[in-house]
């Protein structure tokens, strides 16, 4: 081959970014085409030159990096004929179509073929470039590109979910306030039989069991991944319970033994995500059935193995009952798209994706496994021990045996779309001694307050609203009442990407299902102004007949 | 559902070009798309004369020369037709609001105001004649 020829494909082989400089020094001091050999062994690409012969087409030459590629010693691929070098990696008759297109239209093709080495998948991108009668192969790995767009895939598929279980968690919560709410009123009327106030009791009992669920379901599609905020893994880990057994048959006992008050500095969804991936794996491994047990423990003063000080760690492990692993699985279990799964069935991706986000929280993971004994991850992460076994913040619900409060003199504005919750939350903001002016939405309250000739002390307002959502309605009935004071209701997160409106800094959300007591104790502190100062109105100072304030 | 200020066709009197200028920048903020500027309380009526159920809303300043706003909320409250007024005013003692009050205006902003408050004040108006209509 002449080196006139060599020149004008190199300069087409390669990123002219990046070999523009090597072509021109190429082209003006080749004088001699035995030098070209040493110079292809300089690039990262594998390039290989195959000449026609009867049969199909041999390689004549390839460089280094393509016998490093494609898993061969220096030398071994020329000679060769090419379809046959390549037949463990790609389809023979897709290959001899895309030579045959090559060197029939002129054109480069490319194809990328899935590598499978002993449990390890890697890919390459083939470019054929034809040449007069030759063609040329240009071998890249795209083992990195193929990485990020797997994890692309992953990420927007989690997200997906995660916005379609936040969105039914929503209407559920609705759902759950409605039921929760009438369960209340009956529960008031007096003279009920025994059996009744019990059965009322049962279902309110049920609707907190359905409203800790839908928690969960919005926790899981939010992504509050922002690192060293303190969580209680033990917690963390219980609360999940909910939304990990959904996901194994009923051949699986999952067995969860968490201590509370092992508190450690991670993001709350990344410990989710570790989770349910450990979990998954236990599944897999049992596909009989079997038993998963998942722990969490504070140890002091342990040097777990892998870890490179001793000192004070949570532990959080999980043990299956499954088919376990050997020696050689062990140690690689966790590269990116290791998997002993059928091909299909697994990315590969789950234990990398822990190994990293363990690693993320400084934390150490080990693995006890053999054939037939099952698996066990224990995974360290360091203790925060300044907040660990601290009794839990208090949360000053009122006792339901209080005294209730009274709000009597006070005005609130509800705007809910949903008449059920509307009615609801009016009824119990009435039970306080209220007085409450009613909108199916933003503009219809906008129109009520406008026809009222009093103070309104409170706009209670869903956020999510056909027409005008609730952060905007404050916005404007705001403007046009300054003194009042907002208090969102939603099924949502205040913030994040579960957050369908963002609300603004310091806004007080009320959650859904909207429990008498939590709206109590809320609407309690505004009107003591320890939750928000400058509340014009103290319990009991205002007289009824006083005039709203001019615009 | 197409939202209220979508639609809604809106006079607009003004005699100073450079208030009218940003009420109507602050009405397009707000999301209404069809505003009818006029200069006048006369050229106003005339208007409404001609197009009586064109307009679905008169945003009026109180002051002006010739024909004020009260002048023409008199005559525009003598149409068959009837159309929300919101007046806008200068004047923000309470017996000029009462007087405004009598009148049969819908609304009333007291510069200056803020857009929200425009906009606020807009869709109350605009709810309840939706209402009543309905």
């Amino acid at each position: 081959m002449r080196v006139k020829n060599f020149a004008k494909v190199f300069k087409s082989l390669v990123d002219p970014h990046v070999s523009l400089k090597l072509w021109i020094v190429m082209t003006a001091t080749l004088t001699d085409s035995l030098l070209l050999p040493q110079i292809l062994a300089t690039l990262p690409e594998g390039i290989m030159v195959c000449a026609p012969v009867d049969n199909g087409y041999r390689i004549i030459h390839a460089n280094q990096a393509a016998s490093s590629l494609l898993s061969c010693a220096p030398g071994e691929l020329e000679g060769q004929m090419f379809e046959a070098c390549l037949a463990d990696h790609v389809e023979d008759t897709q290959l001899r179509q895309s030579i045959l297109r090559a060197v029939r239209t002129r054109k480069n093709q490319t194809i990328q073929l899935e590598n499978h080495d002993d449990g390890i998948v890697s890919w390459l991108s083939l470019s054929l470039i034809p040449l007069e009668n030759f063609f040329l192969c240009r071998i890249d790995n795209i083992c990195n590109q193929k990485i990020n767009e797997m994890r692309m895939a992953e990420a927007h598929k989690l997200e997906a979910l995660g916005q379609l279980a936040g969105g039914v968690a929503h209407d559920f919560n609705n759902i759950l306030s409605i039921i929760d709410g009438y369960a209340r009123i009956a529960a008031k009327e007096t003279g009920m039989p025994p059996p009744v106030t019990d059965y009322l009791d049962k279902i309110r009992q049920s609707v907190r069991r359905g409203a800790s669920l839908t928690k969960q379901l919005l926790a899981f599609g939010r992504k509050n991944t922002a690192p060293e905020s303190n969580v209680d893994l033990g917690a963390l880990v219980s609360d999940h319970e909910g939304l990990l057994g959904p996901l194994l048959d009923a051949s699986i006992r999952l067995h969860i033994n968490a201590d509370e008050g092992v508190n450690i500095g991670a993001a709350p969804d990344l410990i989710g995500q570790i989770l349910m991936n450990l979990i998954l794996n236990s599944r897999d491994a049992m596909p009989g059935g079997g038993d998963i047990y998942v722990d969490v423990v504070a140890l002091r003063q342990i040097q777990p193995k892998n870890a490179q000080t001793k000192g004070d760690y949570a532990c959080l492990r999980v043990r299956d009952t499954g088919t376990g692993m050997d020696k050689v699985t062990q140690r690689r279990i966790f590269d990116p798209f290791f998997t002993t799964k059928e091909q299909g069935k697994g990315t590969g991706l789950g234990l990398s994706m822990v190994y990293g986000l363990v690693q993320q929280m400084k934390g150490v993971i080990d693995i006890e496994s053999a054939p037939g004994k099952g698996t066990t991850m224990s995974l360290f992460f360091p203790l925060d021990i300044a907040n660990t076994s601290a009794p839990p913040p208090e949360i000053d619900f009122p006792d339901e045996d209080e005294e209730p409060l009274r709000l009597d003199g006070y005005t609130a504005l509800v705007a809910e779309d949903e008449p059920d919750l509307l009615r609801l939350v009016a009824s119990m903001l009435s039970d306080m001694g209220m007085t409450v002016l009613t909108a199916a939405n933003g503009n219809e309250a906008l129109a009520r307050q406008e026809g009222y000739e009093g103070h309104i002390d409170f706009l209670v307002t869903d956020v999510v609203m056909p027409e005008m959502s609730g952060v905007r309605l404050s916005e404007l009935f705001t403007s046009l009442r300054p003194d009042s004071k907002t208090v969102y209701i939603s099924g949502y997160p205040a913030a994040g990407n579960m957050a369908r409106i963002e609300l603004p800094q310091g806004a007080l959300l009320l959650p859904k299902p909207v429990a008498y007591e939590r709206l109590a104790q809320i609407l309690g502190r505004m009107t003591q102004g320890s939750m928000q100062t400058g509340l014009s109105r103290m319990a009991g100072e205002w007289h009824p007949g006083e005039t709203a304030k001019g615009e | 559902m197409a939202d209220i200020l979508d639609t809604v066709k809106i006079l607009l009197v003004e005699d100073d070009s450079e208030v009218r200028l940003m009420l109507k920048v602050m009405l397009g903020q707000a999301g209404v798309r069809h505003v009818i500027e006029t200069r006048s309380g006369q050229e106003a009526l005339d208007l409404i004369r001609t197009v009586p159920d064109g307009i679905d809303l008169i945003l009026c300043d109180w002051n002006m020369p010739g024909m004020d706003g009260p002048a023409l909320l008199h005559h525009v409250r003598k149409q068959e037709h009837y159309i929300p007024f919101i007046m806008i005013t200068g004047r923000g003692d309470i017996a000029s609001i009462s007087e405004a009050k009598e009148f049969g205006i819908d609304g009333y902003l007291r510069k200056p105001f803020f857009p929200t408050l425009l906009e606020a004040k807009l869709r109350a108006v605009l709810h309840k004649m939706a209402m009543r209509a309905a």
